[in-house]
């Protein structure tokens, strides 16, 4: 889940990030969060641990993180053509720089860095409060982008990806299906230690890539 | 200024300005600055990985081989055509998978992470450091000598012009920097000695009335066996020549390298068809310009400059001017690439490795400058003096690169029980074997050539070692997996990938 960084948004509100129910954004229609499920099992998070930290022992404990999902339909035109591409089919999980497909983009609910995800967020719904809980406690500096931010990123990601396909003069026309929708996604926070050195590791629950939080030496050689 | 000068002073400018170029893209920190932040799409790296095999032998060598041995120097051509196929093939894909996997950013280091001992790099760092820098010392001399020809400067003069180019634009944008300049000079190489070949077939009225003209000197110079015929012939020298050219390559960490900085791992396939279509292109034409000049020119002085000469005699004053610059092009690519890879070993194999483990990205990119300049500046002092056994180190040089280096590369893709004492015992044989055997003069005595024993030597050692000490010394289970992930065509999984995801760094919990 590798985020895009040069998508940030250009700058915040100041205002805290809207609750998925839409209460700082317009009318509370907004369907609820999604907690999607992990794709990376407990014992393979402790062997991404172990194989930075050969023979340590290590706990593991689920963290969520909250992003907001949000669906694009990018369409092109030809510049002959009135209309390249045909109507989409609903159901079609696009993630391909093809255009007249859907691209989820995550952005995350915290810093604002957004990708295009390659799989259709699935999971379960979870209530107002268990979302408000999961935005509230961060020490991630700066504002948090607000819902127009979100997408105005999701869209810079999409066209961005699209431009790269079209010919010369193919006009882009992209398509918000539905409002952004908070969703928190699963990692695996696993610390342990072995003789040498005591570490945290954040494990991207759907992905398996890692990021070293700390690590400190125990003993000098 | 003459218009050879002229056509010299922009390609300089516009290589140093492909330099400045590069400085603004592409070395933010180490993997961008060491492997142009693994970006390099087919086109090139396969025209990178030729111009920077071929140094300035192609036109001053290579000609001469010819003029000397007629057609029979066609056997070092085909090794040589076959060489970057048979290296993309062969190790381009799995290296740069492995070394993504194992989180290699030097293809000493890759040795190191493949078979996990700092022994390996203690060992393999000083002799590649060695072997390079004497390398790229001659290559400063042939640039030296190029400027000094064409523009009449003194020779100390001109060293100085060629070495400051070179380090300039290496200096400033690293690998990219390099990879892209390469990939510049790679077409105006060819460009040159593609117009030498037709002004030379035009001059000597065709392909077929060429050689008519040579037969007439020596029936036996139309022949592959050499100016004495089929008796004379040595069969040791000519696989030498095929074999040793064509795998030769592969244990060349300067060339290596190239595999690392490619932007997916399909994308060796791809390259190895450009570098297929360079060489079919390339390499045959220096050696047929050096046949026919013994028509146009039959009494010269010394073969090594017979390609210029006939450029010199056939080609237009401002044509003569692309193909110096086509001359000195293949003295940079090579000489640029050396001069990176021998900065890249010190500061990251030796310096950061064994004396300061804890040196940021961007410290280690200096001292990666740093060195480059350093070793400029010796290589400089000694190439303006001249030493006449300069030329003889640089082939003794790159044998032992070859030697100490081929076994192991390949293996380290290939073979899953190439263990740590298996890959010591090839680069100690490797080197040694080749070492003695040249300096015991066992090559006079016995027509072998040192790299052909050197590589059987490190070979042997290589396999006998491993499989000897495959209980005590067995290969850790995170390279044999990522040998299994390397087996596989498509994308690394993420839990494979060494490095870490800097995008997670966003999501760590506030209690973490």
């Amino acid at each position: 889940m590798r985020e895009h960084p040069e998508n940030v948004p250009g700058g915040g509100t100041g205002q805290p990030a809207p609750s998925a129910r839409g209460d700082a954004d317009g009318p509370g229609t907004r369907e609820p969060a999604l907690r999607l499920t992990p794709n990376i099992t407990v014992a393979e998070a402790l062997a991404v641990f172990q194989r930075k930290l050969p023979g340590s022992h290590a706990e593991v404990r689920e963290v969520l993180h909250p992003f907001w999902w949000t669906v694009l339909t990018a369409r092109t035109r030809g510049i002959f053509s009135r209309s390249r591409n045909g109507p989409l089919s609903s159901g079609a999980v696009g993630v391909g720089p093809v255009s007249g497909q859907r691209m989820n983009v995550l952005v995350n609910a915290y810093s604002g860095k957004g990708f295009i995800a390659d799989f259709e967020p699935r999971g379960t719904a979870v209530g107002a409060a268990e979302w408000d809980a999961a935005l509230e406690p961060s020490d991630q500096a700066g504002p948090r982008p607000s819902l127009f931010e979100v997408s105005r990123t999701a869209r810079s990601l999409v066209r961005t990806k699209v431009v790269k396909t079209v010919k010369l003069g193919m006009g882009i026309t992209l398509d918000e299906v539905a409002p952004p929708r908070g969703i928190l996604k699963p990692n695996w926070l696993v610390t342990g230690a072995n003789e040498k050195f005591s570490a945290t590791i954040l494990v991207d629950g759907l992905d398996s890539s890692h990021y070293i939080v700390r690590v400190e030496k125990l003993i000098r050689d | 200024m003459n218009l050879e000068t002229w056509f010299l002073v922009i390609y300089f400018i516009a290589m140093a300005g492909i330099g400045v170029w590069t400085l603004k893209i592409g070395n933010k920190d180490s993997e961008g600055y060491l492997l142009g932040g693994r970006s390099l799409g087919p086109a090139v790296t396969a025209l990178r990985l030729q111009s920077s095999s071929m140094s300035g032998y192609m036109f001053l060598g290579a000609g001469s081989l010819a003029y000397t041995k007629g057609y029979f120097s066609l056997w070092y051509a085909m090794g040589d055509i076959g060489g970057g196929v048979l290296n993309l093939s062969i190790l381009g894909r799995r290296m740069r998978k492995l070394s993504q996997i194992l989180g290699s950013l030097t293809s000493i280091e890759y040795l190191e992470h493949r078979y996990p001992s700092k022994w390996i790099r203690a060992i393999a760092a000083p002799v590649a450091v060695f072997c390079i820098f004497f390398y790229v010392m001659s290559q400063f001399i042939a640039g030296g000598r190029g400027l000094e020809m064409v523009t009449g400067v003194p020779y100390a003069w001109a060293l100085l012009i060629a070495v400051g180019v070179i380090v300039f634009y290496t200096f400033l944008g690293g690998y990219l920097a390099v990879a892209y300049t390469d990939f510049v000079q790679a077409i105006i190489m060819l460009i040159g000695m593609v117009w030498i070949l037709i002004g030379t077939l035009q001059a000597v009225g065709g392909w077929t009335a060429g050689n008519n003209a040579v037969g007439e000197i020596n029936p036996n110079l139309l022949t592959m066996w050499g100016p004495d015929g089929i008796d004379s012939v040595q069969w040791g020298v000519i696989i030498g020549a095929v074999l040793v050219f064509s795998i030769g390559y592969m244990g060349w960490p300067h060339v290596n390298v190239s595999h690392m900085a490619m932007k997916r791992p399909s994308v060796a396939r791809t390259a190895s068809m450009y570098a297929t279509g360079f060489n079919l292109l390339f390499i045959p034409a220096p050696y047929i310009v050096g046949i026919m000049a013994l028509i146009i020119l039959p009494n010269l002085d010394n073969p090594e400059l017979a390609v210029f000469q006939v450029a010199d005699t056939v080609l237009p004053n401002f044509a003569v001017g692309i193909v110096m610059a086509g001359i000195m092009a293949a003295i940079m690519s090579t000489a640029d690439a050396l001069l990176l890879q021998s900065g890249t070993i010190a500061s990251q194999d030796l310096f950061q490795r064994f004396i300061k483990k804890d040196m940021s990205d961007s410290q280690s990119v200096w001292v990666s400058r740093f060195t480059v300049l350093i070793l400029a500046i010796i290589g400089y002092i000694v190439a303006v003096n001249d030493p006449p056994a300069v030329a003889e180190v640089v082939i003794f040089s790159t044998t032992v690169l070859g030697a100490a280096f081929v076994p192991v590369y390949v293996a380290a893709a290939w073979w899953k029980k190439a263990n740590v004492p298996g890959a010591i015992s090839s680069m100690v044989l490797g080197t040694v074997s080749s070492v003695v055997w040249q300096l015991t003069g066992l090559v006079d005595v016995t027509g072998v050539d040192p790299m052909g024993v050197g590589i059987v030597c490190s070979t042997l050692g290589l396999i006998l070692v491993s499989l000897a000490s495959q209980k005590s010394h067995p290969v850790p289970a995170h390279v044999v997996a990522a040998l299994k992930e390397t087996d596989k065509i498509g994308a690394i999984p993420a839990h494979m990938l060494t490095g870490q995801n800097d995008a997670l760094a966003a999501q760590v919990p506030k209690d973490a």
